[in-house]
């Protein structure tokens, strides 16, 4: 069977790709990592991606932008979709409600990290509590109602490697923010406890997020 | 809520579906044409604010839509979309074309966060200066989507679909969205003639122009 050439393009951070990087660790599939410097981004490469954006997955030299539809693909592909149409369904939500979640909390967060100016109280503030209660309560809700200790099924699908992966960042940056969700660790440790992830992890280029 | 068809004497064998939302468009439409298209019978079911308040505690994630199949909650209006176009099949002919419906559907969702403020205003929801709104807010988050949208349009053929050859969610919802855009900004995308190409394809469609007519008149 002829191989498919995997191209994952993206900045030299975990954030939205590191999820795609897991699936993949955890198949055991080949694949470019990709890692563009912000100077590389402007001077050369932002050009050549369709919708100017990274992340890009390349599937033998054709683009799929966006992370969650790249997500998405290899997630299908590689069985991280969980095993009935209900339960994709499902991990779709669970991707949909963390970007709103995200997209609530990255004005705190941007500014947390120096990726923008302002006032990182007042970000906090203004963003912390409410981002947090838009995701995390339903969260700990599926994982106390899931003894397999996934998110959603019996095994481990793409949005075990997302969540875990920002609540990692979440122990580093915020310690605190999840005191009430305790759940969410038992959850990460076991996902980052995989043998596979476990590997990637231990050999992964090291960033801040 | 009332049922869209009578439910029919002999056993049911397909499940039931409840879609429920408020009395409104907004990213559940998408969900209810998909069904109407496939010829399915659903429960069109449309809440007020006071009887949303009475279930919101019950419903996961406490947001609508929610779709209900034979009992069950699903929540988010994408999910919900996903679900339905892979049932009836306006999801992508392959995987590769799955994953740019969903692409393209992603990239609506951050154009829709960048638009949020002045449709909150717009409908009179939220304060705020419309017009200031629109020149440095709306105009250019149009500008960006839609020449994606437009580009994509091109790059698929000009066949009056944005991926591959046949009707997807992703043509589904930019054309109802095209609607109601033009409802506030007349001649919003007229720079976008292969996305408009699109938006007459779909609407055109028999089965769901039989939706369009019947369905309740909203403005968003």
């Amino acid at each position: 069977s002829t191989m498919v050439h995997y191209k994952l393009y993206y900045f030299p951070s975990r954030s939205v790709a590191e999820p795609v990087r897991q699936m993949f660790a955890y198949a055991g599939i080949e694949y470019e990592d990709v890692r563009i410097t912000k100077e590389e981004w402007l001077a050369e490469w932002k050009n050549k991606m369709t919708f100017d954006q990274v992340p890009v997955l390349e599937v033998d030299g054709k683009q799929i932008p966006q992370s969650l539809a790249i997500g998405r693909f290899v997630a299908k592909q590689y069985g991280f979709y969980g095993k009935t149409p209900f339960e994709a369904a499902w991990i779709d939500a669970i991707a949909d409600q963390f970007k709103d979640y995200w997209v609530a909390l990255a004005p705190w967060f941007y500014v947390h990290m120096g990726y923008a100016e302002g006032d990182v109280e007042a970000a906090k503030a203004k963003c912390a509590g409410p981002a947090r209660d838009m995701l995390f309560p339903h969260l700990q809700k599926l994982l106390k109602e899931n003894k397999s200790g996934f998110l959603i099924g019996d095994q481990v699908s793409w949005i075990d490697f997302m969540i875990q992966e920002h609540v990692t960042v979440l122990e580093e940056e915020f310690p605190g923010y999840l005191k009430d969700y305790p759940e969410l660790f038992v959850h990460a440790a076991k996902i980052r406890a995989l043998p596979a992830i476990k590997a990637w992890i231990e050999k992964r280029p090291v960033s801040r997020g | 809520s009332r049922q869209v068809a009578p439910r029919s004497s002999h056993k049911q064998i397909m499940p039931s579906y409840k879609l429920s939302y408020f009395p409104g468009r907004g990213m559940t439409e998408v969900s209810r044409q998909m069904l109407h298209l496939s010829g399915t019978l659903f429960e069109d079911n449309r809440l007020e604010m006071d009887e949303w308040a009475k279930v919101k505690e019950s419903a996961p994630f406490g947001q609508l839509p929610l779709l209900h199949v034979d009992g069950k909650p699903l929540p988010q209006s994408f999910a919900i979309a996903r679900y339905l176009a892979k049932l009836f099949g306006f999801a992508g002919a392959t995987p590769f074309e799955a994953a740019w419906v969903d692409a393209l559907a992603d990239q609506m969702k951050d154009y829709l966060g960048e638009i949020k403020q002045y449709l909150l205003v717009a409908y009179g929801f939220a304060e705020g200066d419309k017009e200031q709104l629109q020149k440095e807010v709306v105009d250019p988050a149009i500008h960006k989507f839609f020449t994606i949208l437009e580009t994509r349009a091109k790059e698929n053929g000009s066949n009056g679909h944005f991926v591959g050859n046949s009707l997807t969610w992703i043509d589904l919802v930019v054309s109802d969205h095209i609607e109601i855009l033009e409802g506030l900004i007349p001649n919003a995308v007229d720079a976008f003639p292969l996305v408009k190409e699109v938006q007459r394809k779909t609407t055109s469609c028999p089965k769901l122009k039989e939706w369009l007519d019947k369905r309740p008149v909203t403005t968003w």
